[in-house]
């Protein structure tokens, strides 16, 4: 991993076209600001392995689960209860 | 539908139109067009080099499965928001409309990838990474919703 130090309004390029710049260091928080072009995906690491994470866990799913669950919900009152968001 | 002792998936094809089978796990033997895969170009998320599914129907309505035709092993259930009685706003960039090879004015199907935690059999359905596709050109994309309160742009 390769250790860098910056100070506020300073930055680092990635490649030729993005950039992280440290816009404000407060409390232990830290703010970039990012420029990459539209076709560069940023997302914060830990949404993104809660996708992942969850996108693992469905392809474990078998038909038999779903059916089960599916059949749970019909037998339930108030049905939508037994569906939980990530 | 017995599944055969060959291996699972099937060598890449070029004809659109050529009948293909398709030897999976859950669902036995499917035989389909190449032309009715849809092509995820990113893959899925943590499933970035499988690209190319089929949607097939569970027996229940609103709900189905995204079925790899690389990895007959592999395929996830996922169901319409109506289905669940969620409503959620359509929020594509232009860069997501252009992976999508959306139209101006065209809306794509949305779907929830859903897994189901054992032993309480809750349905939980991924909001955060919702599934979109254009049926018209067999295109789709997993977002990644991922901007909240903390996040914002300074132009």
């Amino acid at each position: 991993m390769l250790l860098l130090s910056r100070r506020v309004e300073e930055s680092i390029l990635v490649g030729d076209d993005v950039e992280i710049k440290i816009l404000a260091v407060e409390r232990g928080r830290v703010t970039l600001g990012i420029q990459a072009p539209a076709r560069v995906a940023v997302h914060r690491r830990e949404v993104y392995d809660a996708i992942r994470t969850h996108n693992l866990a469905s392809a474990g799913t078998s038909r038999n689960d779903l059916n089960d669950a599916l059949l749970l919900r019909q037998k339930t009152v108030g049905a939508p209860a037994k569906i939980k968001q990530l | 539908m017995t599944l055969a002792p060959a291996p699972m998936g099937h060598s890449k094809l070029t004809n659109p139109t050529e009948e293909i089978v398709l030897k999976t796990s859950r669902f036995g033997e499917l035989i389909y067009r190449t032309e009715a895969s849809i092509v995820f170009d990113e893959g899925l998320v943590g499933f970035p080099s499988v690209r190319s599914f089929l949607l097939v129907p569970h027996t229940t309505h609103g709900f189905f499965w995204l079925q790899s035709t690389e990895d007959g092993a592999l395929a996830f259930p996922v169901v319409t928001p109506g289905a669940l009685g969620v409503e959620i706003p359509l929020s594509l960039s232009e860069t997501d409309r252009q992976k999508l090879a959306l139209e101006p004015n065209e809306t794509p199907q949305r779907l929830f990838i859903v897994s189901v935690s054992l032993p309480t059999l809750d349905i939980r359905p991924n909001i955060q990474g919702p599934v979109f596709i254009n049926v018209r050109r067999q295109r789709g994309i997993q977002q990644v919703l991922s901007l909240d309160e903390s996040a914002g742009r300074k132009d």
